[in-house]
């Protein structure tokens, strides 16, 4: 139950299968770790879903250091959403779709677009300016709808 | 930022819609990553713990020990205060220099009376000052010979005397006629109580002449004490890159110590040692060239290094017996790698990632680790010692060529032969 809940998370803020297992794995450690700490009067999703978007986080820190990966950075072809038949796509391939993005971008738009946090909250999760993350969600969003172009042509 | 998209929210809405239709399979693979990862951390618990009562333990001893040596020294020096304290009631010059039983017109009840307020003072007056002790100064001990059954009237001055063993002394200075048990005891104030080493002078060997003629002595000098040793060590090796890291496999400590004797109490020490350390370090601990990994970082590094260790420092004797002692050293150890070895583990798949490494570049880590121990010495023979001496390594810098801060644990077992 809590498996699934926590890969659907940790796959959007990983590179692959294998390195959101690790981020999960590195969540799960904390919950175990720190259970004593959990309000037992307070329903346990949200308790477990904000430790792991900060293990992810604080995954995203730590690769930012070593980040020597190539993504799709920025393109400028622009997706007609209008035309898209969106319902059609399935779970796996958005997953796949977002980890095509560079972490800087695909951690904005997870905290942003998913986890609801303002740019404000997430220029200092992140440690970056409020423009460097309007800036990356925007290019994040743009790079997604030329992914979905691609996946519907 | 809603403002630069066409139609921003249809992304979002799409993307916010789908997270939420997740069906992922469980992997069992997944789940036995994790338990792997909680056993090691049950083990990483279990290894601060049994660490923390172990420093415990060693405080305690460590403690203890000092604690015994301040009293027992406290109250030898009281003990050796008061002897040279005390003097005759009715000084008279005859019996100063040459006491026979014939000139003595005190009892060894008369004594037995003054010794046993002069032995409560022993126990209560704190020392303030030492001078060379001989028993030519003391008069009243000549007197014991009278009565050979002394200890049995005065269980005071039995004490006493039974405390004052190993005292060097004299031959010339001891008083003429003393009974064979008086000759034979051994004073116990410490030799560390007396400044001037042309004191002590050698007596064990059998008098052929003088008034001792017949008698047997043992009476220590400290001009018999050699001041070099060298010893032949070995010991376990245990060693972790932080104290809570699980164990790994035992390396070892092997080879030669020498010390050189430069106060009654304090050696200067010096080894060197082929050492053989296993260690785990994390992917914070290990820290080879940046040039190296190229961004695929080890989960886990597995060590094994040979390394010639070269210790210098101080041995202090805290504690004598009279055929053994404790005592305990402080060192800084420079490392000498010969040879190293590692290999790396991975959590996640990286692309040409190395699987292990040999580096034999002699690198030299001078004065980077501060070793402290305690140990228990025996004397087998005259000339040849036993020592078990429990020790740690504590890193002050990195060693070798993951840059590695490790801690090592051990106990010597060495040999000693006097030089």
């Amino acid at each position: 139950m809590f498996y699934a809940y926590g890969m659907s998370i940790t796959l959007r803020y990983a590179n692959s299968r294998e390195e959101a297992v690790d981020i999960l794995n590195d969540a799960f450690m904390k919950v175990f770790t720190n259970i004593r700490t959990y309000n037992e009067h307070q329903p346990f999703k949200p308790w477990l879903r904000k430790i792991i978007v900060n293990t992810a986080i604080n995954h995203y820190h730590k690769i930012s250091r070593l980040d020597k990966w190539e993504y799709l950075e920025e393109s400028n072809d622009k997706l007609s959403t209008e035309s898209m038949a969106l319902s059609g796509i399935q779970y796996d391939e958005i997953i796949e779709m977002v980890q095509q993005l560079s972490p800087s971008y695909r951690t904005v738009f997870n905290l942003y677009v998913i986890e609801g946090f303002k740019h404000e909250e997430i220029a200092e999760i992140l440690g970056i300016s409020i423009g460097t993350s309007k800036s990356n969600l925007s290019k994040a969003k743009r790079n997604l709808r030329s992914l979905l172009e691609k996946n519907l042509i | 930022m809603q403002d630069e998209d066409k139609n921003p929210d249809s992304i979002e809405r799409l993307f916010q819609k789908k997270s939420e239709e997740y069906q992922i399979p469980f992997r069992e693979e997944d789940w036995n990553r994790l338990e792997k990862r909680l056993e090691l951390h049950d083990m990483q618990i279990a290894y601060r713990v049994k660490f923390r009562l172990a420093v415990a333990a060693l405080i305690l001893i460590i403690s203890t020990v000092g604690y015994v040596t301040f009293d027992h020294n406290n109250r030898l020096n009281k003990l050796a205060e008061q002897i040279q304290d005390v003097t005759p009631q009715e000084p008279n010059p005859n019996e100063s220099s040459n006491i026979s039983p014939q000139d003595s017109p005190q009892s060894l009840s008369q004594f037995s009376e003054n010794s046993t307020q002069d032995t409560d003072q022993v126990l209560e007056s704190p020392p303030n000052r030492l001078e060379k002790l001989t028993l030519e100064d003391r008069p009243e001990f000549a007197m014991l010979q009278q009565d050979g059954d002394f200890r049995a009237r005065d269980p005071h001055l039995s004490q006493l005397l039974t405390n004052l063993h190993h005292i060097p002394v004299s031959p010339a200075s001891l008083p003429l006629d003393l009974p064979s048990e008086f000759i034979e005891l051994r004073l116990m104030i410490p030799t560390s109580m007396f400044e001037q080493s042309d004191f002590f002078t050698s007596l064990d060997e059998e008098q052929s002449s003088g008034p001792f003629e017949g008698a047997h002595y043992t009476v220590y000098s400290e001009n018999q004490t050699p001041n070099l040793s060298l010893g032949f060590a070995y010991s376990p090796d245990f060693s972790r890159s932080n104290f809570s890291s699980p164990g790994n496999r035992t390396g070892y400590r092997l080879g030669f110590k020498g010390e050189y004797q430069i106060s009654k109490h304090l050696f200067l020490q010096a080894g060197l040692l082929v050492s053989k350390v296993h260690y785990t370090a994390s992917s914070q601990q290990y820290n080879p060239p940046e040039y190296w990994n190229s961004g695929s970082v080890p989960d886990e590094t597995n060590a094994i290094c040979m390394i010639l260790d070269i210790p210098i420092g101080l041995k202090y004797n805290l504690l004598n017996f009279n055929n053994s002692r404790f005592f305990s050293t402080a060192a800084l150890s420079s490392y000498f790698m010969l040879n190293e070895e590692y290999s790396f583990k991975y959590s996640t798949e990286y692309v040409d990632r190395p699987e292990n490494i040999k580096i034999n570049n002699g690198s030299k880590h001078l004065l980077n680790h501060l070793n402290l121990s305690f140990g228990y010495e025996y004397d087998l023979t005259p000339n040849m010692t036993i020592r078990t001496e429990p020790f740690i390594h504590l890193p002050i810098s990195g060693v070798g060529w993951g840059d590695v801060r490790f801690y090592s644990m051990g106990g010597f077992v060495s040999l000693n032969f006097q030089m």
